[in-house]
């Protein structure tokens, strides 16, 4: 896909990489990137070619430094800011994804940076990774789904914890809260995320979709409902296998 | 915010909740007061017996008696426990109410209350399952073993574990941290997360979108950005 600014977009096989691409502003989050995203997270979700979708960050200090301050209260108003975020609703985009996405995360993972790695199924970091949300200590909040999308991580207090007292947290603790699943040395993070990524895509690719649709929306429900949902889908799953099999002789 | 002690009977019990809420009251108006830390004598370890107090007020024949742990809960600002010995029981479920919670190395964790027959009465089987999950809060609950300090940080039920200094001091060190973000931010940050926990994801992403733009005119906000351009620690006055 031509003519992108702040991203790079790029197919591999069934595997799809989307890289932040701002290195000389540390990734910062901006207006252009949000279209830019928005855009092609749209594309990426009715590609049935991709399988999985990975996304890192380009240049060697940051996956994301959080968002451009600079764009910050140049809002119009606020009406029509709060429009802007559901018209132009990335997040919910990411997070609406049927494939599963893998964050390769290196150095900061500030702010909108942890959201969007909070956006991706499993997260795997190199061992120099700083986390930090400093949101509150602005004056905002994190806006980004990161008030819901990490207490659905690491759990409440854990959470509050983080958001609470702006400070750095290294992969050591964000291994051992549950914000990261694998720390691995940075000479190792792509490979090794290309690795996870090809497995996934070695699967099934309806059944790899339904166990992230199964997981992601019965976390929503009570558990008789989600257990009635993984039941359907799996049901669903052995009929679509009988009709692409050919007929027993 | 020194609690007196809270399980000799129903009555104090009362007493303890009302107090709780006429101070959640005047706090909830108080813009000065940016966290609170929860502490009180034997009040996170209390006397066998203190599960007879709740059962004491819920047949008292009041409608719908406030409790402490609930008050606790109901707090708009941060809520710092500092556990200074041990928590177990109605005084362990006071401290769930609480959103953080700081302990000694030598302090121990039980939910004991099926050794005397009793159940959680004041939201800890609730808080407790959704704070370490339910296959962990179940264990607890019905194999009630006291777990050490590092035990429960390493389930997530402790946040912090004050070594060579008291819980009093980081939870102090604590709370003075957090005095120094954006209040109002800091209160919806808190709402947004408790609140949208318990609602579908999308539900609670609304939630947070609506909080952050209502933010938008707060004269914080533009304090708290223009300071950070400026590289000047901002000043904030809960507005």
């Amino acid at each position: 896909m031509p003519g992108f600014d702040t991203i790079l977009y790029r197919k591999q096989g069934n595997i799809a990489r989307i890289t932040i691409n701002r290195p000389e502003a540390l990734n910062v989050y901006n207006i252009r990137m949000r279209d830019e995203l928005f855009e092609i997270l749209g594309a990426v979700k009715i590609d049935d070619e991709v399988r999985v979708v990975v996304v890192d960050g380009a240049g060697d200090k940051a996956f994301c430094a959080g968002a451009d301050l600079s764009e910050f209260l140049t809002a119009p108003s606020q009406n029509e800011a709060r429009m802007a975020r559901f018209e132009r609703d990335v997040w919910g985009r990411f997070l609406q994804l049927h494939q599963p996405v893998i964050a390769a995360l290196h150095g900061y993972v500030i702010g909108s940076g942890i959201e969007i790695a909070l956006c991706c199924d499993i997260r795997v970091a190199s061992e120099d990774v700083r986390f930090r949300l400093p949101e509150p200590s602005l004056g905002i909040l994190p806006a980004a789904g990161g008030t819901q999308t990490l207490p659905r991580a690491i759990g409440a207090g854990a959470a509050l914890d983080m958001l609470l007292t702006n400070r750095w947290i290294d992969a050591a603790e964000a291994k051992r809260i549950g914000l990261i699943n694998r720390v691995v040395p940075r000479v190792n993070l792509l490979p090794a995320v290309h690795e996870l990524a090809e497995r996934i895509a070695s699967y099934d690719p309806q059944a790899v979709r339904f166990a992230k649709q199964a997981v992601i929306r019965g976390l929503d429900l009570p558990l008789l409902q989600g257990l009635d949902l993984e039941r359907r889908l799996a049901r669903l799953l052995t009929k679509t296998h009988r009709r692409s099999s050919p007929a027993p002789s | 915010m020194a609690l007196a002690p809270l399980f000799a009977s129903g009555a104090s019990l009362a007493r303890g909740a009302a107090e709780l809420e006429r101070l959640r009251q005047e706090i909830a108006w108080d813009r000065e007061v940016r966290s609170i830390v929860v502490r009180g004598a034997g009040v996170f370890a209390p006397q066998d017996g203190a599960e007879a107090s709740y059962v004491e007020l819920l047949q008292s024949g009041l409608a719908e008696p406030p409790t402490p742990a609930a008050v606790l809960a109901r707090f708009a600002v941060p809520t710092i426990a500092a556990i200074e010995a041990d928590a177990r029981g109605p005084g362990l479920e006071l401290a769930l109410g609480c959103d953080l919670r700081v302990c000694s190395e030598t302090s121990r964790f039980a939910m004991d209350h099926l050794t005397r027959g009793e159940l959680p009465m004041d939201g800890g089987i609730q808080r407790l399952a959704r704070l370490v999950g339910r296959g962990t809060a179940l264990s607890l609950i019905l194999v009630p073993e006291a777990l050490d300090a590092d035990a429960a940080r390493g389930i997530g039920l402790v946040h912090r574990i004050a070594r060579g200094e008291n819980p009093l001091q980081v939870a102090m060190a604590l709370a003075s941290a957090i005095g120094d973000l954006a209040p109002v931010a800091v209160r919806y940050t808190k709402e947004a997360l408790l609140k949208g926990m318990d609602m579908s994801l999308e539900q609670g992403l609304r939630l947070e979108a609506d909080l952050y733009f209502l933010l938008h005119g707060t004269s914080d906000r533009s304090h708290g950005i223009t300071a950070f351009r400026e590289k000047k620690p901002p000043e904030y006055e809960g507005r």
